[in-house]
């Protein structure tokens, strides 16, 4: 299934792991895949995908195609196009993550989709639920086997977004809706936990532990009903009403998931962390985050104002314990772990981060309080003799 | 052969020092484990939180707290943090600290950020600065680069970058420049002196590292400036402007192999060029569908041949 062979592979991600991990690279890597520069496959990926759409655009103009059901069929024979010429380069070029290529099966995939919408909406006149049910599974079958034929992550995502779409066509019930998507999740994450578990090459193992580790999130995401209900996007800092929330699920089923949310990042925090999983550890934290961001709308507690300061300071109090401790500990490691950063990526990271932190930085403005101004000192009464306006 | 017995040959061949060998076997196998990355996010995350948080109550239950309260207990934690920061920290360096603990970076960055809410706070209740509240941007500037080049740190690096910004915006607003062309000339000027300051102390050799974080904020500026004078009337002026500022940072960006930089003067310089061409040239849909696909294309072409140029072997 899989295009690349898992030799290949591994022997670009030693190329790599060697120059984030060495100062110097002498050791002979051969390397028989044509690749690019991070930023150039960026720029490669998002001009291809532009080239192909500005295409679809001009061949509906030149040809007056405006029918919907002619430009789904147009679709689908795009779709087949791209993907061909997506496999050809590959194949012929040795293209491996160089943009290019990424971008013709993105293409291909929106096509599908789109295309198998306008079908099924022609062929079924039941109302438009039907085809979007169908459109859906199509996308999310094709993404998962484009996922396991090329390795993208994003489109696991997409598969896994695609089937939650569906589902939400499929079942009316919220209840049933999530308890499908737990079943598909689950799946996943027990086949990728599997594969993962027996794997050779560690190039494929640190994959299937991304997309086992994907599956998770999104198992998470499922679970917890104040995160993916939505509400917490339309008022982020008011006191939702969580109630609204609690009144669409059973009351078993509501506390289940909350005992669940608890659930999946300690276990998988501890499973991560002893068999040294980075991926899974990264995940597993934020999780603990969004557990405990959820916290207080789940139990319908409102939120309070120092309720970040309690969080900040509970992560500053474990980075600096867990810190003193390694340092303590015998080599600066303890069972291995060490607060010392190993690869240059590391250090890269941080930089990305404060640089980033310039378009995030607060701009302090004249505080605007909720509560009146109490103004000290005399500035002129609103009524009376003292002057009504203040200023002369 | 998977990368484990790769190694292991290599290391029998004489090509790995057994030192060499044993660190990345270590790596691999995950017997070694860094935990760098996620304590630094947790701290850089505390921090904000916190911040944010003093920030929230403040607004909320500053007749609960009272000024005294909270400006003492502002003014308390700076000094103790800037204070502690000055007797543990390392002594000052024109070069990269690299020694240097990062919780003193955090704790620095936490002080320098809560002295910006301590200063909104005096504004907004004892007018501190009057109408010249800009003023306070240029002094918090001053200081945080002042600590970002005494300390070695990046995140204040960024908070004196972001107030000087706010400074420019309304210093050009009280010369009277009004409208959308004070913002505009407010971003070149500032675009220009970021990067200026950038280029002198690099070779002035003081802190050659934070360049980087100049030329990538000050370009920004100075891209987005001219694309908005596209549609000004001084179209001409703003178009050579843009011709030659893409030459000159994507130069720069091959030049020293920091790739982020072409892709913004590609992206931005097909941008603009696209905005005066479908405006002024192209008027119906499909000379602009055309358009679209003759440029992508010739963007695409051009890309890999820099990607060949560039060597495609040396990956990131």
């Amino acid at each position: 299934m899989r295009i690349y062979s898992p030799e290949v592979e591994e022997q670009l991600f030693l190329f790599h792991f060697l120059k984030d991990t060495l100062n110097e690279v002498s050791t002979p890597v051969p390397l028989s895949l044509k690749r690019c520069r991070f930023w150039i496959r960026i720029l490669l990926f998002l001009f291809t995908l532009g080239f192909c759409i500005a295409c679809m655009g001009f061949i509906c103009f030149v040809f007056d195609i405006h029918h919907e059901f002619a430009i789904a069929k147009l679709s689908l024979l795009l779709a087949m196009i791209s993907f061909i010429a997506a496999e050809y380069q590959i194949q012929n070029h040795r293209l491996y993550r160089y943009g290019i290529e990424e971008a013709l099966i993105v293409f291909a995939l929106g096509c599908l989709t789109f295309g198998s919408y306008g079908l099924f909406d022609h062929f079924i006149h039941e109302g438009w639920k039907n085809a979007s049910l169908w459109a859906s599974l199509i996308s999310s079958i094709a993404s998962y086997g484009a996922y396991r034929r090329y390795g993208y992550h994003y489109l696991l995502i997409w598969s896994f977004i695609a089937s939650a779409l569906m589902l939400g066509d499929l079942f009316h019930n919220p209840s049933l809706q999530r308890i499908g998507l737990l079943g598909i999740f689950t799946t996943h994450l027990i086949f990728f936990f599997y594969k993962q578990n027996h794997e050779t090459w560690i190039r494929l193992k640190q994959e299937w532990e991304v997309s086992a580790t994907l599956s998770v999130f999104a198992l998470y995401l499922t679970v917890n009903l104040q995160l993916s209900t939505f509400q917490l996007w339309r008022s982020p800092f008011s006191d939702f009403n969580s109630l609204s929330i609690h009144s669409l699920f059973p009351t078993s089923f509501y506390w289940m998931s909350y005992a669940l949310i608890w659930i999946i990042p300690i276990v998988s925090f501890n499973y991560s962390l002893r068999h040294r999983l980075r991926a899974w550890l990264d995940i597993s934290l934020i999780l603990f985050l969004l557990t405990i961001v959820t916290n207080k709308p789940y139990l319908g507690i409102e939120r309070k104002p120092w309720d970040p300061i309690l969080l900040g300071v509970i992560l500053i109090t474990v980075a600096v314990l867990v810190k003193r401790w390694l340092r303590k500990s015998p080599q600066d490691k303890w069972i291995g772990l060490t607060s010392d950063p190993e690869m240059k990526s590391d250090k890269r990271l941080l930089d990305a981060v404060a640089t980033a932190s310039t378009v995030l930085n607060p701009i302090p403005s004249p505080i605007s309080p909720t509560t009146p101004n109490p103004t000290p000192g005399f500035k002129g009464g609103n009524s009376g003799g003292g002057g009504a306006s203040g200023t002369y | 052969m998977n990368a484990l017995q790769i190694l292991e040959d290599w290391k029998t061949k004489g090509v790995l020092r057994p030192e060499q060998y044993e660190l990345l076997t270590a790596i691999l196998t995950g017997q070694r484990f860094s935990l760098y990355r996620e304590i630094e996010i947790f701290l850089y995350l505390g921090v904000i939180a916190v911040v944010g948080g003093v920030g929230w109550t403040i607004k909320d239950y500053f007749v609960n707290l009272g000024d005294f309260a909270i400006i003492s207990g502002l003014t308390l934690f700076l000094f103790a943090s800037i204070g502690y920061c000055f007797l543990k920290g390392n002594s000052y360096t024109t070069d990269q600290d690299t020694s240097s603990d990062s919780l003193l970076n955090y704790l620095l960055y936490l002080g320098c950020l809560l002295y910006g809410v301590e200063m909104s706070y005096l504004q907004w209740r004892y007018s501190l600065f009057g109408a010249q509240w800009d003023y306070h941007f240029f002094l918090s500037a001053f200081l945080f680069f002042g600590l970002a080049y005494r300390f070695d740190n990046r995140f204040v690096l960024s908070l004196g970058i972001s107030s000087l910004s706010a400074w420019f915006g309304f210093r050009l607003n009280r010369w009277g420049i009004d409208g959308i062309e004070t913002y505009r000339l407010s971003a070149i000027g500032y675009g220009f002196i970021l990067i200026g300051i950038g280029f002198l102390t690099h070779l002035s050799k003081i802190k050659m590292h934070f360049l980087n974080t100049y030329i990538q904020v000050g370009s920004h500026f100075l891209f987005i400036a001219c694309l908005s004078g596209l549609g000004s009337s001084f179209i001409l002026l703003y178009t050579v402007f843009l011709i030659i500022l893409c030459f000159g940072i994507g130069s720069y960006g091959v030049q020293t192999r920091q790739f982020s930089f072409v892709l913004y003067s590609i992206v931005y310089g097909y941008i603009g060029m696209s905005y005066l061409l479908l405006t002024h040239l192209f008027q119906n849909t499909g000379a602009i569908l055309l358009y679209c696909v003759l440029s992508s294309l010739l963007v695409i072409a051009g890309s890999v041949t820099l990607s060949k140029r560039l060597g495609e072997e040396e990956g990131l």
